[in-house]
């Protein structure tokens, strides 16, 4: 090659990386955005323990197990092996959590099937970071954990059509819970104790409101699970952003014998960046 | 050209084919004398006679087709008889493997008490590990459950479930209530077909589509039922989507004077991938079982062992 011509693409290359440097550096916030958002699917398989503490405001169950059967994101090579990478690390048992259901009174309705209940399933390396009831935080910070995090939304609605069985939350021992009901602008169906129980969930960004199962035939309502996971992953993909999480399709199995829930549920992936 | 069915038991069903191609024939040649047309056709059904496909012991498909004058309800009826019992009581062990090898081991108290159609079902779990057990309480009426009560141990309550809705994803080990009244010969089918003839673990066997009564988990059911003893030795369930969602498969069974128990068989479910093998010991069938078992005071006292 010609040393002239060597020279000058040497510092052109320099010129680009001083050129981009500077670029990310006058980027407001610690992440930089680095490509367009991704979209892809997940297939998961839940298995959850009994309750190891039950009272009347908080019921933890363990989060036995997670698998993740399928998992894909679209983008570039280094996107699809991260989402490769986050679903080994979690098969391979990195990955714990708990599922708290905590019941309310502060604010909500009373009587016999008013009982709120607000449903949370988690997944993530450092759970306790999330738990509601945890006094005090970990020490673990939210910049040093990487994966997914998201939320996932039910709705149902007693008398619409669009409404769907949901009675996941029933059919844990322990928990007696049934669904309640909610509309679009988070207004339960229960007269006179609407408001107070939306306000109260809308506190604690929560959307679940489940009573007591003390309504025979309770069959639809709403339920928001949030599901955090982390797993390691390169530096580089650390932060997708927000990453949205919907329902294409699940069900719930409770198995009286052996104590146990398995879920599976299929769920679309948006992030808001991309790497 | 006449089109040519024959109705035989298909245990005869090569003899019948061969009598019926031949009485084909004889009819031909008796109508030969006023049609000499007919020759074409007779050669045809020579020619086509010799051909190895026209003995249905050596076509598949010949296997696989459906006897048309087989009554399915009569066959369910004699495979499900075989399990009938007034009491049933046992002991199970089911060892629940899930496809990333998270295992469960567990042992039940089973009893059941069946009037017809109508019937109770009592389970006791045993503790063991954290678990302080657990025990449900059902009422089966016309072949539907009509109440449940389930006992809480960490609670010591014992609460009623909604019998519809509990039903549609409540299994024991991997097998509904339904199914394992299915072992003391109550059938869960609604309509039955006999689509043929499949070979399964060497044995010849009728293959039955049925819808369930009960859809609210599953829609239907391939059921495999042998030819000579009628006993079952398979059952495929189809979810509303139209998926294989589980297997069952009946690993052994035991004649006990007149009627048959299931020893072991193993479910397969492809929906949530799990495998559960269920061993059954300490069967009784017809013995007396006290009615105070079936009450909600006997489904607090939790294990009994």
């Amino acid at each position: 090659m010609n040393p002239t011509i060597k020279i000058s693409a040497l510092v052109l290359t320099l010129l680009t990386a001083l050129v981009i440097s500077s670029s990310s550096s006058s980027a407001p916030g610690p992440v930089r955005q680095t490509g367009a958002p991704t979209s892809g699917t997940a297939e998961v398989i839940f298995g959850i323990g009994l309750p190891q503490k039950s009272n009347k405001r908080i019921l933890n169950f363990d989060l036995n197990w997670v698998n993740v059967t399928h998992f894909e994101l679209s983008g570039n090579p280094e996107i699809q092996a991260y989402a490769k990478q986050l679903q080994k690390d979690i098969n391979s048992g990195s990955v714990d959590g708990q599922v708290t259901v905590k019941l309310g009174w502060k604010g909500l309705p009373k009587g016999a099937y008013t009982l709120p209940v607000i449903a949370r399933l988690s997944f993530g390396a450092n759970i306790q970071r999330d738990r509601p009831n945890r006094v005090g935080r970990p020490e673990t910070k939210a910049e040093n954990s990487t994966g997914l995090k998201g939320s996932i939304i039910f709705r149902g609605f007693i008398n619409g059509s669009k409404g769907f069985s949901l009675e996941d939350l029933s059919l844990i021992p322990g928990s007696r819970v049934a669904l309640r009901f909610q509309d679009k602008a988070g207004v339960t169906t229960e007269k006179g104790s609407a408001r107070t129980a939306s306000r109260g969930n809308a506190r604690s960004s929560f959307r679940a409101v489940a009573t007591e199962q003390a309504v025979p035939g309770v069959r639809f309502g709403s339920l928001e699970i949030n599901v955090d996971a982390w797993g390691k992953t390169p530096g580089s993909l650390r932060d997708l952003g927000n990453i949205e999480l919907s329902v294409i399709s699940g069900s719930m199995q409770y198995d009286e014998a052996s104590g146990t829930v398995t879920g599976k549920y299929t769920f679309g992936i948006k992030t808001s960046r991309g790497v | 050209m006449t089109e040519l069915r024959i109705a035989c038991p298909t245990d005869t069903q090569d003899f019948c084919v061969r009598e019926a191609i031949m009485k084909l024939l004889f009819d031909r040649t008796e109508n030969m004398h006023t049609s000499k047309r007919s020759w074409p056709v007779i050669v045809l059904m020579l020619v086509t006679c010799f051909q190895p496909a026209c003995h249905s012991s050596s076509s598949p498909d010949e296997k696989k087709a459906a006897p048309t004058d087989i009554d399915p309800n009569a066959i369910v009826s004699e495979t499900l008889s075989h399990f009938n019992a007034r009491t049933f009581s046992c002991t199970v062990k089911i060892a629940k493997v899930y496809g990333n090898n998270v295992r469960f081991d567990d042992e039940l108290r089973l009893y059941i008490k069946l009037d017809g159609q109508n019937g109770k079902v009592l389970m006791q779990v045993k503790p063991g590990g954290d678990r302080k057990g657990s025990a449900v309480l059902a009422e089966v009426k016309d072949k539907e459950i009509v109440s449940a009560y389930r006992y809480i141990p960490e609670s010591k309550r014992v609460v009623e479930v909604n019998p519809r809705s509990s039903s549609l994803n409540v299994v024991i080990g991997g097998l509904s209530i339904q199914e394992l009244r299915m072992f003391q010969g109550a059938s869960p089918f609604e309509q039955i077909t006999v689509s043929g003839k499949e070979e399964i673990n060497g044995q010849q066997c009728y293959k039955l589509d049925a819808t369930l009564i009960d859809k609210s988990q599953y829609e239907r059911a391939e059921l495999f039922t042998t030819v000579a003893e009628r006993l079952p030795l398979l059952m495929r369930v189809f979810n509303k989507e139209g998926s294989l969602a589980k297997i069952i498969s009946i690993d052994k069974l035991e004649q006990r004077a007149t009627t048959w128990v299931v020893k072991q068989l193993t479910v397969e479910d492809k929906t949530f991938n799990y495998t559960s093998t269920f061993t059954f010991d300490n069967i009784q069938v017809d013995t007396e079982i006290p009615d105070h078992i079936f009450t909600v005071d006997y489904l607090k006292k939790g294990w009994q062992g």
